[in-house]
């Protein structure tokens, strides 16, 4: 089976923040656009639910913008702070072009009526200014600009498989949800904007369905994953009551890090937190705090819910009862940043504590690009979340967005620019991956898909959190290559109508995530060495004939 | 304990027993998208449920309780709730609704903007 159709110029995979910036440069150009979306564009993925801070200096700010703001947080700091934050595992090039570019994808969201308050100063590992709009604000804003441009929109389509013809990439096969179909889009150009592959954490602040499928599908087409061990992680969200999980609000404004002094117990009421800190305690980096939680965890020292408990039972209730009346980020009726919290908080005056947990919150290794968006495979480009090596093993408050805006122009230009070199593409032979897909859907007996899913998601929980064991990665790297192996080619749905069928989605989703987590934990274990020198390296893993390959890349040594 | 689900308008709500409680937790401090999940996942596979943000935030999984738009994600369960699709012109699948937000611009394999210049094969039933 083949086709020859009249494609799209570019299409773009994903439809958060990077997605469709990167559909609306494109089609500025005159090139013929697709956002390609698992979801609804603009409402599924990460950006509709971020704090929608944006990190800018003030240098920008005020020649850029023209907002007021201390000029002298200059560039050079905001570059600095960057691969600072990473600790030097970041690309020097991809975080100079964030520093520098900002500044004109916020002019354009500007001129489009978007109000960017200004936060002067960084809170934590802030980045020194940055604005903040809210995410669902800001996603409207995007879609609104991109819809003008003449950016078409296919949603609910589950991308499955990259196409290719002689020439490079040449398309995309998967699932249409709303229709229960199959179907192939042909493309000159493909941008890979499919966000991180934090949901395949069971603890985590991030949306449902985040799995990994652009990494994999990047992988598949020959493009490398640049350390896709790294994730950012949050000390001590909400667990338990669930109604309330992945929340910072308890750690953040009513804990440590809003200066109340609660106190974090294992399940004997211990403060472990002093065998790990024993002068700042609560108060350590929350570096160290996330070590700590899940070193408790791991142990067998946690709470029911696979956390610790967060306790203000020491602190009379009136003291509590007063913190609306001066913070000035939590209004009358425990609000904070739009969210009710009467329900947790009179859950934490009648019990005294809750169960929070370290929770995964953002990829910072992905796909490896350099400044223009492109991939090693030509005609494959990616931005956003789903890439790797700007931030290093971790980040400042802010960039996530920045990073979306500024990478979201790089890479649809340059596929906008690489569509107009090719005349013609194909979609080649396609009838393999039609079966492969469809496989799970036909066949009669075999594994539950979600049962397989969430073997996945307790694994990666348990060894790639913020404590990395190299003999647990060891067993878990058998343990997905199993999967892989065994379980994958016996998933069977359930259910035959194929319209909006959880268990198919869950079931490509396993082919997805597996090997997004099989590169994952293949780089956490190469970082889990013990360091024989003062190197600093980055992880990059590709995949060859015989499967997935690891390889240090000395920094500094080599660009692409 | 047990909630109610309308999937079609014109049949009545179908009734889902539920187990006391979940993990451990009561279903009072449990989410109608951890409810949902759990029906899809142990009791009947053929219902279709939107994943959302997890915050009502997206308010991709908006659903109707007692009368009232809520966002599943953020709604507590309650014993027979009452959980209906949202409005009824706006209704994909059982509780899915439409939620989109660039509807003007939308390409799809069904609907008045069907495209036939794409290669389609035939459908997967």
């Amino acid at each position: 089976m083949t086709g020859s159709v009249d494609p799209f110029d570019v299409i773009v995979l994903g439809g958060g923040a990077a997605g469709s910036w990167a559909a609306f440069h494109a089609a500025r150009t005159g090139a013929n656009v697709a956002v390609i979306a698992k979801g609804l564009a603009g409402r599924a993925g990460a950006t509709v639910s971020s704090g929608g801070r944006i990190a800018v200096c003030g240098e920008t700010l005020v020649d850029e913008l023209g907002l007021d703001a201390d000029p002298t947080d200059s560039k050079e700091k905001f570059f600095r702070n960057i691969l600072d934050g990473g600790s030097h595992l970041g690309d020097p090039f991809l975080a100079r072009a964030v520093v520098d570019g900002v500044g004109a994808e916020l002019r354009i969201l500007q001129d489009e009526g978007v109000q960017f308050p200004v936060t002067p100063g960084g809170v934590g590992r802030g980045p020194g200014s940055s604005v903040r709009t809210p995410g669902p604000d800001l996603q409207r804003a995007i879609n609104r600009l991109a819809v003008r441009a003449g950016v078409r929109f296919w949603e609910d389509f589950h991308a499955v498989e990259l196409l290719r013809d002689d020439a490079g990439p040449s398309g995309v096969i998967g699932v249409d949800r709303n229709s229960g179909t199959v179907e192939t889009i042909a493309a000159k150009a493909i941008v890979v904007a499919t966000g991180g592959t934090s949901s395949n954490w069971l603890k985590r602040d991030t949306p449902e369905e985040l799995a990994g499928d652009g990494q994999a599908m990047a992988l598949r087409a020959g493009a490398e994953l640049i350390d896709a061990d790294f994730m950012q992680f949050l000390p001590c969200c909400v667990l338990h009551p669930q109604l309330w999980r992945g929340q910072q609000f308890t750690w953040r404004i009513l804990g440590p890090q809003g200066g109340i002094h609660a106190r974090l117990l294992n399940r004997h009421g211990e403060r472990f937190m002093a065998r790990w800190s024993p002068d700042k305690m609560e108060f350590a980096s929350s570096d160290l705090v996330s070590l700590a939680v899940a070193a408790e965890i791991t142990e067998g020292r946690g709470s029911p819910g696979g956390g610790v408990y967060l306790s203000w039972a020491h602190l009379p209730r009136a003291l509590l009862n007063d913190v609306p009346l001066w913070h000035e980020q939590v209004r009358p009726g425990w609000n904070w940043q739009g969210y009710e919290l009467q329900g947790l908080m009179d859950i934490l005056f009648a019990e005294g504590a809750i169960e929070v947990a370290p929770v995964a919150h953002c990829s910072l290794g992905g796909i490896r690009i350099d400044g223009t968006g492109a991939t090693r495979v030509g005609g494959l480009f990616a931005c956003g979340e789903a890439t790797g090596g700007l931030h290093g093993i971790d980040r400042l408050q802010g960039t996530a967005l920045a990073q979306a805006l500024v990478q979201g122009r790089a890479s649809g230009l340059s596929a906008a620019d690489h569509a107009r070199g090719r005349a013609s593409v194909s979609t080649g032979s396609y009838a393999d991956a039609r079966d492969r897909i469809l496989a799970p859907l036909r066949r009669e007996d075999g594994l539950t898909p979600h049962e397989v899913r969430e073997r996945l998601v307790t694994l990666t929980d348990a060894v790639l959190g913020p404590r990395r064991i190299a003999a647990e990665l060891d067993e878990a790297l058998a343990t997905v290559r199993d999967i892989r192996e065994n379980a994958l080619p016996r998933l069977a749905c359930r259910t035959r109508d194929p319209r909006f069928n959880r268990d198919w989605s869950d079931a490509l989703e396993c082919d997805s995530a597996s090997l997004a987590i099989e590169a994952m934990i293949l780089s956490a274990r190469s970082r889990a060495e013990p360091a024989s020198d003062d190197l600093r390296w980055n992880g990059i893993v590709s995949l060859r004939d015989d499967g997935l390959a690891h390889e240090r890349h000395l920094i500094g040594s080599e660009t692409i | 304990m047990h909630i109610r689900i309308r999937r079609a308008f014109d049949e009545p709500p179908i009734t889902y027993e539920l187990p006391d409680t979940l993990d451990g937790q009561p279903w009072g401090r449990q989410s109608v998208s951890v409810a949902l999940a759990y029906i899809q996942r142990r009791i009947d596979p053929t219902l279709s449920y939107a994943l959302s943000c997890g915050r009502g935030t997206c308010n991709i999984c908006v659903i109707r309780v007692e009368d009232e738009v809520v966002t599943a994600c953020t709604t507590a369960v309650a014993h027979d709730m009452l959980i209906e699709p949202a409005r009824q012109i706006l209704q994909m699948k059982d509780v899915i609704v439409d939620m989109g937000l660039v509807k003007k611009a939308r390409i799809s394999s069904v609907g008045p903007t069907f495209r036939r210049d794409l290669d389609t094969p035939e459908s997967a039933r």
